[in-house]
């Protein structure tokens, strides 16, 4: 397989190498404290040519706010590189999510089983 | 002046209370909202590979459709939009078409079976837009029947109505837009850490644990700053927060402010009784502590 970190330029136009590690997309993501990777470290990961940054939990947590995107310092769109990350998984088709076995199927607006549905399959 | 309307699905499904204050409103200050004819579901989140087109064809075709009803109603070019999702997404599409030929040419080729290509000619704003940019807020100011006086509420703007900046409609880090609308109703917005912050949205259908989470210290931020109530736009956001706080009723200690949408505070300002469910009404009239 190519290079991860060309993998992700490919499908994301993203240059992972501009990434110095200063923490800021960490630091302010809504969602860290349910990561096991914080998404500079998964970033890391991919610079490194590390397959594990496709089986970081934090790829499928991260909500597509753009915090860390509109914050970043070296003008990297990293929620663009985690959707990157998923959509390796999405094509290879190792989705994460079943709609049949969601709670509340009845009650949840329609825009948020559309957008699990859109991310997660 | 006549406008196009794109609801998108969840306003018509889980968020009617937002539409029937929203076009009030906007009725009474002048404007008329003409639905989009055979609109679809704009996709709710944008997919972000750059190696594809597949994320913007539902949108964009929503966008061929409005300027069809546009040509026919003759209404302006103006696309208003009350779901935070729906005006992400369809200004993201807008973007995609406008600034990337190839992009264009292979959207129209998808999309060859609509009578016509997108022309690009529309301008997409949200109902805050709208308020701000085609009305002005001395506007919104001069229609203010009840004094909301002395009732503190925060805003939540959530994340997609404000990222990424390029169709942002504030400032992404200091937004001001629902506060100067706050004080045009004579409410006292209430500044907390948590009000341009992301309520984990989707994350509620495969990891709702994580979301009632969010919930819970969004809802104790804003209490704890001295809000009474919480405003918003986004009908996930509104979702979110209400039912998360109530999943987290014994942490919250039996905390629990009432979720409104930015509109419907409006329409009660301006007394308009008939936009809003008859609970909401008398909530606000207790909250308020007088009639009009």
């Amino acid at each position: 397989m190519t290079n991860l970190a060309d993998k992700i330029l490919e499908i994301t136009g993203e240059d992972v190498y501009l990434c110095y590690f200063c923490g800021k997309c960490g630091a302010g993501c809504p969602m860290a404290d349910k990561m096991d990777h914080l998404p500079y470290q998964v970033i890391h990961m991919v610079q490194l040519n590390d397959m594990n940054a496709l089986n970081a939990k934090s790829i499928w947590i991260c909500a597509t706010c753009f915090t860390c995107s509109v914050r970043c310092p070296r003008n990297l769109d990293v929620a663009r590189i985690m959707e990157g990350l998923r959509t390796i998984k999405v094509r290879a088709q190792q989705q994460t999510i079943d709609l049949r076995k969601v709670e509340d199927l009845e009650k949840l607006p329609p825009i948020a089983l559309v957008a699990a549905g859109r991310k997660y399959t | 002046m006549r406008i196009l309307y794109y609801p998108g699905c969840t306003v018509k499904a889980t968020a009617l209370r937002d539409e029937k204050a929203s076009l009030q409103v906007l009725r009474v200050l002048g404007i008329e909202p003409i639905e989009v004819e055979n609109w679809i579901c704009c996709g709710a989140t944008y997919n972000l590979p750059k190696d594809t087109v597949i994320q913007a064809v539902a949108s964009i075709r929503t966008l061929i459709r409005s300027e069809l009803t546009m040509k026919k109603s003759n209404t302006e070019n103006i696309l208003l939009t009350l779901c935070s999702m729906c005006n992400h997404v369809l200004k993201m599409a807008d973007n995609l078409y406008k600034n990337d030929p190839d992009a264009a040419q292979k959207l129209n080729a998808f999309l060859s079976d609509e009578p016509s290509n997108y022309e690009g000619k529309l301008r997409i704003m949200h109902f805050l837009e709208i308020l701000r940019d085609i009305l002005g807020y001395d506007k919104i100011r001069d229609k203010v029947k009840r004094n909301l006086k002395g009732l503190n509420v925060a805003s939540f703007y959530g994340c997609l109505i404000l990222r990424p900046r390029e169709v942002a409609i504030d400032d992404p880090e200091d937004p001001v837009i629902i506060e100067e609308l706050l004080l045009r109703l004579n409410a006292n917005p209430v500044d907390y850490p948590y009000r341009n912050e992301c309520c984990g949205s989707f994350n509620v259908v495969s990891a709702p644990e994580y979301v009632w989470d969010r919930a819970k210290e969004i809802v104790k931020s804003a209490s704890d700053y001295g809000a009474k109530l919480i405003v918003t736009t986004c009908p996930l956001c509104a979702y979110n927060l209400e039912e998360g706080q109530k999943r987290r009723r014994k942490e919250l200690r039996g905390l629990e402010l009432p979720i409104l949408y930015v509109s419907e505070l409006i329409a009660y300002a301006f007394g308009l009784d008939d936009a809003l469910e008859p609970e909401i009404k008398n909530l606000l009239d207790r909250m308020v502590g007088k009639e009009g």
